[in-house]
């Protein structure tokens, strides 16, 4: 698979549990669990391949300050036994060789920045005094501490509740505004991506279905599984049940051949258990792999 | 939140150690009347009339029931009696005070061997899941665990002392200087060195080597294996990838974000492990002629001496609890989340 983020652009990778988001983001900068490992190509930072680069390098120049990630279940991502403002200044010092004075004045002001109320006591506080969204403003504002050009923010809003979910949202939106850095949303939240992304990634078992700009995605999907997820969102409105997509996701440890999803596919043609499909451009506007894509009829007498 | 409470809460487990302390003495004290075997027929011998025999049960206490000793025993605690006993026909507070600092050196540095070698040793292992340091891990934590204490000790013995002769044989603190050492700490170590007799102090090291290493490394396996279990753990937690996202080098990582997270459950077998090496010392001592409480208790246990009996396990249970409670303080500091 294949994705570019031009600077100050957000895009989204979107996809069901399991295909392969998370560990495409964590791969960016080197931090796969064992014993997962990059086996082959390449990250290009600004035309430098990460992937060649030593841990050593990845550590002392990537990450944090070229790349930072935030995390879901933001408590659990913050260290248990430190301070949250401990956990700031500690960054500070160390990665930007800030004093303990001037890394303590600057840890106040990120944490403004992310509004949050209060920030001396605040920076006081252990993580488990924080509530879900704190905690991932503390988090954001760890990621922000070296200020990267690309933030990954891996299902960020998992795991708080509906109204710190919209707050959260608000604030990247608004980040992103302010700084200009690029970011990489990770979701399986279609409605979500549409909120903050410029383009979207359409990932299933580790390829990419389908990518382009966020409205031409939702207006006129192209790959059958971009529509089944779009059709399977909860909607205000909706009668009966929510549509979901028949069957697994597939196994990638043995995925099936052709295109990976055809097992599942309700427009599956013969050749898509044989061949891979390119990603292909396509109208309005986005790139698609699919042989049989949704809308576009000639290819089914095509391939019989 | 503040060192206050902290102060306030160590007040408080202070306080508990009395009523454990006095359930554990009651339980020594009905064991070993329990247990068949009298001081007197040991102290009186064979041939002596009945009514002395009497009249020295009637002396000890020990004619009258036994609640009555039990509160005699309590009366004459409060005062800071704990009897006289009946093999050294001293004070058993002043054996104890006597015994003491030769048992609390030996542990001391048996502990400190343990966890120093412990800690890093099972820190690397996590680090290094699967190499050769992880294999010794494992090869320390199973023989460890496995060796009998006396065993171990007596092999150490027949290879550097019978066999290489590097080290001192059993005969105690000074190894072979024979001399008395004026205890200033208790601590032969720290005495050598006060008094500028370095020459000693290279035999108290020596003497120390063997017994330290048997209880050092018999309590080095539970610690070192917890501490590779629980880095393992932690380091693959979400707040360690945080830490390494943000590109904080994996020294910094590993000591400062990892460590302070597993010192939490390392104390605690630490604390477990000194328990443990506090009876396990009995056998040590007896091995290497150690002059300190175990050798003590073992001989008032094998002729039923028992106002010695209570004394030591008065004063076990009171390291036991101190150390619990250190534990717990430790913890409270340690840990935000714990509530006190």
């Amino acid at each position: 698979m294949s994705l570019e983020i031009e600077p100050g652009e957000v895009l989204g990778l979107v996809g069901e549990t399991g295909s392969g988001k998370s560990v495409t983001a964590y791969s960016i900068i080197g931090l796969l669990k064992q014993p997962g490992r990059v086996v082959g190509g390449e990250v290009r930072l600004q035309g430098r391949d990460l992937v060649a680069l030593a841990e050593s390098e990845l550590e002392e120049e990537i990450r944090g300050k070229e790349i930072s990630m935030i995390f879901q279940n933001p408590r659990e991502a913050l260290n248990p036994v430190i301070t949250v403002g401990r956990q700031l200044t500690q960054v500070l010092e160390i990665r930007r060789g800030m004093s303990k004075r001037e890394a303590r004045q600057e840890a106040v002001k990120i944490v403004k920045s992310v509004h949050i109320s209060d920030p001396e006591s605040r920076l006081g506080s252990y993580p488990h005094q924080l509530s879900g969204g704190m905690a991932q403003r503390i988090m954001i504002s760890l990621a922000l501490s070296c200020e990267p050009r690309l933030l990954i923010a891996d299902e960020p809003t998992t795991g708080l509740d509906v109204t710190t979910q919209y707050q959260i949202v608000q604030l990247l939106r608004e980040l992103r505004q302010r700084t200009g850095m690029a970011m990489l949303l990770i979701t399986h939240d279609l409605a979500l991506a549409a909120q903050i992304c410029d383009r979207v990634a359409v990932l299933y078992a580790g390829r990419i279905a389908e990518v382009g700009r966020i409205e031409h995605l939702f207006q006129s999907p192209r790959h059958p599984y971009t529509k089944a997820l779009l059709a399977s969102r909860p909607r205000l409105g909706l009668k009966g049940d929510i549509v979901t997509i028949a069957g697994n996701v597939a196994n990638l440890m043995d995925p099936p051949g052709g295109c990976r999803f055809h097992p599942r596919c309700p427009n599956a043609v013969s050749v898509c258990s044989r061949e891979q499909p390119a990603l292909e451009p396509m109208e309005p506007g986005q790139r698609v792999a699919c042989h049989n894509p949704v809308g576009v009829r000639q290819q089914v007498a095509a391939s019989g | 939140m503040g060192s206050t409470r902290l102060l306030l809460y160590a007040a408080r487990r202070l306080l508990f150690i009395v009523p454990v302390m006095l359930v554990a003495l009651f339980l020594v004290f009905a064991l070993t009347r329990i247990v068949p075997g009298n001081p007197i027929d040991r102290v009186a011998g064979p041939y002596i009339s009945t009514e002395r025999r009497a009249e020295l049960k009637h002396l000890a206490y020990l004619d009258r029931p036994f609640y009555e000793q039990f509160a005699l025993y309590l009366r004459d605690l409060s005062h800071g009696d704990m009897g006289t006993s009946y093999t050294t026909a001293q004070d058993v507070s002043k054996d104890l005070r006597q015994r003491f600092p030769a048992t609390f050196e030996l542990v001391t540095y048996a502990m400190l061997f343990a966890v120093l070698a412990a800690i890093p040793l099972g820190i690397a292992a996590a680090i290094k899941k699967d190499s050769w340091i992880d294999s010794v891990a494992r090869a320390v934590s199973v023989l460890g665990v496995s060796m009998p204490i006396f065993w171990l000790g007596l092999m150490l013995l027949y290879v550097f002392f019978y066999y290489l002769d590097w080290l001192p044989g059993p005969v105690g603190r000074t190894g072979s200087a024979t001399v008395f050492v004026k205890p200033i700490t208790g601590f032969f170590t720290v005495d050598s060195l006060l008094t500028g007799n370095f020459d000693l102090f290279g035999q108290v090291v020596k003497a120390l080597a063997l017994p330290c290493f048997t209880l050092g490394f018999v309590a080095m396996a539970p610690i070192a294996r917890m501490t590779r279990a629980v880095m393992v753990e932690v380091l693959q937690s979400d707040y360690i990838r945080t830490a390494r996202s943000l590109g904080l080098p994996f020294r910094v990582v590993v000591l400062r974000h990892a460590l302070k997270n597993a010192m939490i459950p390392i104390l605690t077998i630490i604390a477990a492990v000194y328990g443990y090496a506090l009876g396990g010392e009995v056998l040590v001592e007896i091995i290497f002629s150690w002059p300190g409480m175990g050798q003590y208790s073992y001989n008032a246990l094998l002729s039923s001496d028992f106002p010695a009996i209570q004394g030591f396990v008065l004063l076990v249970t009171f390291l036991y609890l101190v150390i619990y409670l250190c534990l717990d303080i430790a913890n409270a500091a340690l840990d935000p989340r714990v509530q006190y």
